[in-house]
């Protein structure tokens, strides 16, 4: 499954997105805001998804606010970073 | 909201990481300026440190007998054996030991509702009030049959303890105990609810009587049955100002005449579960709280307890005991705007402080310092000085959670002693931990020895969920 | 002072509305998975947008829609008065929630559970969520013990409305049903029923959920309000210690059913044998908050009261007892 539809599947199911499924998300629309119009909080467990599904540590929310700018832009900052992927330890393995 | 009468705290008490009695904690903030907390004391997997209550906190709990190798219990203390919980949680061992402190120094010397007044509790709690038993919970999702456990036995032994081990998971520490039962960090992933396989989870044999602690954990409810009170005995769960909400609650059960002493106040034991919480939302520092510091990077879990008895005038003329402080306004109100993040313009905080002035018949000149919420984290600190620098100019403000960490429901009762106390001596110490001003906030915290000049100060609590309180307290008979 | 009840709503494992609750259905037993005490909150989809119930559970949409059906059965406007404080009683709280935080934990390992389930699991956080949806910018408190909370709470509503701290306050009870919290519940009714050699009333119920809200105002002036008392009052409230077992005397109960006496909580059999005492607690099962069941009972059941009064007197653990006394509104409309 490529990124984009895998990360859209994680919004929907953990953040509750009732009602929508991955093709009513359009990828380059904000995340925040208005588009889904996620707040901080999401951001937050949204950080956790993406360590769980992709192994991809995002460490600081505030220097990585571009990467939460859409879907495409965090499946972009995901693929960069996958090859940087530290071996796998507990709460990493899928 | 009502100019009212102020109430009158007759006794205080305090246990924190920064001491185990008030004089203690008192004594440690001005000798002090630099407070290190200490690892977690359970296992887990994020490194944030806490400030720990130490052992001699509990001194003050009385009969403790000898039963249970290793367990602390009051089953002396319960006037009917057959509904008393066998052991207490932390969180309320802590809350009794500082009520217990306010209770005497207040002239009580029996633990128990005295005749012909009536005794009202109230607890500000968040632990003490939550299904946050862990090691239980895993241990039953393990699938252990519950069903077949034997209650509890009359020799005391090995099922009541079994499965928990050094440190143990329940009363006597509260916090989670061991990693046994678990299987988190070591086993996570899709198999970590508790497979056959893996370091999963013990299967334990658990006794029945877990389940009543784990039912019975409320604080409150406890101390009732401890002092044995005929008046209301409810814990307040509104998260950080929990503490601050309880001793306004409690005022107003004085002034309205439901009861003639109340102790009011806050507790909270170091949770696992909170801890864990708190680290996933990213909120604890890394290495240590410094509130309205420019180098704050987070908050600092703690535990404790703050209590404060207080009494009508007529109960207290007639025992001839004098005022230590007085309880003079408390005003709360919802920010009403997002669950996490506190109102940028602090608009419930600009309630609540309203609120807790008219009660007391008293404007921000009239008070000689403030107690803050200060948590050290980016958002509440900005929030608080926001309000700081345009509503309350020149007052000095002091925060103490560098020396006591963010106590959750216990904070608002801890920083309401701590500010009754410091009218009481007349002066302020130095803000704990705080080295450096942070130019983006527009002001500095207390961060040398102060006198207090004037006789009323403002404790504030800021909470999740948006809630903002406030007390107006005010200087004692000498 | 009284309190005045401007409007009521209840909803739970019974159905929603007071017709349902006075209908007296017993509760069918339950499912392992609590299918069959499930309340249904689904008339909240056409209430508020579906991106504003995202992130709330279940035991928030119960306060909420039954708050809402509340503030509509008082006559108010969705968006309360600003003066309107808000106080939420619980036995547990958000119970699922924080077993749901626990689920990640051992599902993800710590540093992989879920944030925003541990920020859904602290307890004022339903209470936040009524401030948030109603927009209501007053006192907003958070009250929780395990047997009965809903007295305790209506202390401080008394409380409020006795200082001018507020107009009017939103008053809830609400527990929540989850399968490991009735699993626990009722192996503590059982084990303390053989440690203590008696059962209490609660023991064979089955565990349930719901909630129960209330619109008080100060019953000093009654004219000064359109809603006139709507729906009755809540002339007292008292607190005191069982040492025997008939009632004690500062309930103002007699043994000889002058003023009928509904029974919950750890009851003593044989005080429920005596004449005049009621129990409804068939209907809407074990639950903590069920004082509140029996206040609204109280208060709605239309004629069923001969002076239009009754008691409703909940026992806690160690003895203590909690009293409330209702008086039904002047026509005795009943039910809504």
């Amino acid at each position: 499954m490529d990124i984009r539809t895998a990360l859209k599947q994680e919004l929907i199911k953990e953040l509750r997105l009732e009602d929508i499924g991955p093709e009513d998300i359009d990828n380059a629309a904000p995340l925040f805001g208005e588009g889904l119009g996620l707040d901080s909080l999401d951001a937050v467990e949204l950080t956790v998804l993406v360590q769980r599904r992709f192994g991809v540590i995002i460490e600081d929310i505030d220097a990585a606010r571009e990467a939460f700018a859409s879907v495409d832009a965090l499946a972009g900052y995901i693929e960069t970073r996958k090859g940087e992927l530290p071996c796998a330890g507990p709460g990493l393995s899928q | 909201m009502r100019r009212a009468g102020p109430v009158a705290i007759s006794g205080m008490g305090l246990v924190t990481a920064a001491g185990s009695c008030l004089p203690d904690t008192l004594r440690t903030l001005e000798r002090e300026r630099e407070f290190q907390p200490t690892p977690p004391p359970f296992a887990v997997a994020f490194g944030f440190p806490v400030f720990r209550c130490a052992e001699a906190a509990f001194g003050l709990c009385p009969e403790r007998p000898a039963g249970r190798s290793g367990e602390r219990g009051f089953t002396g203390v319960f006037p009917d054996p057959a509904e008393a919980p066998l052991r207490l949680s932390r969180t309320t061992m802590l809350a009794l030991c500082a009520a217990l402190e306010a209770w005497r120094s207040a002239g009580f010397s029996e633990t128990a509702e005295p005749p012909g007044l009536r005794l009202g509790i109230v607890v500000g709690t968040s632990v003490g009030a939550s299904l946050d038993f862990f090691p239980l919970y895993a241990a039953l999702k393990a699938g252990n049959n519950i069903s077949e456990l034997c209650p509890e036995r009359a020799d005391g032994a090995g099922g009541t303890n079994r499965g928990r081990g050094a440190g143990s998971a329940s009363g006597a520490n509260g916090a989670g105990g061991t990693n046994r039962g678990r299987g988190a960090g070591s086993t996570s992933g899709a198999n970590g609810a508790g497979g056959e396989d893996g370091p999963a989870v013990e299967k334990q044999n658990l006794p029945l009587t877990e389940i009543e602690d784990y039912l019975t954990a409320n604080p409150a409810q406890a101390l009732g049955e401890i002092f044995r009170c005929s008046g209301p005995a409810l814990s307040v769960a509104d998260a950080c100002s929990s503490g601050t909400d309880a001793v306004g609650i409690g005022a107003g059960w004085i002034r309205s005449g439901i009861c003639d002493l109340v102790l009011a106040g806050g507790a909270d034991a170091l949770s696992y579960i909170t801890y864990v919480g708190f680290a996933g939302l990213r909120l604890p520092s890394p290495t240590v709280c410094r509130p309205f510091d420019r180098r704050r990077d987070g908050l600092t879990l703690g535990e404790g307890a703050g209590f404060m008895l207080l009494e009508t005038e007529a109960s207290r003329r007639k025992r001839k005991v004098k005022a230590v402080a007085f309880a003079a306004g408390y005003g709360t109100a919802a920010d009403a705007h997002h669950l996490t993040a506190p109102h940028p313009e602090g608009r419930g905080l600009a309630s609540a402080v309203q609120q807790a002035l008219a009660q007391a018949g008293l404007r921000m000149e009239d008070m000689a310092f403030i107690n803050a919420h200060g948590t050290a984290t980016a958002v509440n600190d900005a929030a608080e000085a926001a309000f700081f620098t345009t509503r309350c100019p020149g007052i000095p403000v002091i925060a103490t959670k560098g020396a006591t960490g963010h106590t959750l429901g216990a904070a608002g009762a801890i920083e309401a002693v701590l500010s009754a106390a410091h009218l009481a001596d007349g002066s302020l110490p130095a803000t704990p931990n705080f080295r450096e001003p942070d130019p983006a906030l527009g002001f500095s915290p207390v961060n040398a020895p102060l006198p207090v000049r004037g006789g009323a100060a403002v404790s504030l609590s800021l909470a999740f969920g948006g809630n903002n309180s406030a007390l107006v307290l005010t200087g004692g008979e000498q | 002072m009284k309190l005045a009840v401007d409007g009521t709503a209840c909803l739970g494992s019974f159905g929603t509305g007071m017709e349902a609750l006075l209908r007296g259905a017993p509760l069918p037993a339950v499912h392992a998975d609590g299918r069959a005490v499930a309340a249904d909150t689904s008339a909240l989809k056409a209430r508020l947008p579906a991106r504003a119930l995202r992130q709330i559970d279940h035991f928030s949409r119960m306060a909420l829609l039954c708050a809402l059906n509340a503030l509509e059965d008082a006559g108010i406007p969705e968006s309360p008065p600003r003066d309107t404080g808000i106080i939420l009683v619980s036995g547990y709280g958000p119970a699922t929630p924080t077993f749901e935080f626990q689920d990640s934990i051992l599902a993800y390992g710590e540093i992989l559970a879920s944030p925003l389930a541990f920020s859904r699991s602290v307890q004022n956080i339903p209470a936040a969520t009524l401030a948030v949806t109603l927009h209501l910018v007053g006192p907003c408190a958070t009250v929780c013990r395990g047997d009965f909370p809903v007295a305790d709470g209506l202390c401080i509503a008394r409380q409020w409305l006795e200082e001018g701290r507020v107009e009017r306050v939103l008053f809830g009870a609400v527990d929540e049903y989850s399968p490991l919290l009735a699993r626990l519940t009722r192996l503590r009714v059982g084990m303390r029923a053989s440690r203590a050699g008696r059962e209490g009333l609660r023991a064979a119920l089955p565990v349930s959920e719901g909630a129960v809200f209330f619109c008080l105002t100060a019953d000093k002036d009654i004219s000064a309000f359109a809603g006139k008392c709507r729906r009755g009052c809540i002339e007292d409230i008292l607190f005191g210690r069982a040492g025997n077992i008939d009632p004690p005397d500062n309930t103002g109960v007699g043994t000889r059913g002058e003023v009928p006496v509904f029974l919950s909580g750890a009851v003593p059999r044989r005080l429920r044998a005596l004449p005049g005492m009621r129990h409804v607690g068939h209907v809407y099962g074990n639950i903590p908050i069920a004082q509140a069941f029996d206040a609204i009972s109280a208060l709605s059941c239309g004629n069923g009261l001969p002076a239009g009064r009754a008691l409703c007197l909940a026992h806690g653990t160690g003895g203590r007892t909690a009293c409330l006394h209702v008086r039904q509104a002047e026509n005795r409309g009943g039910a809504s």
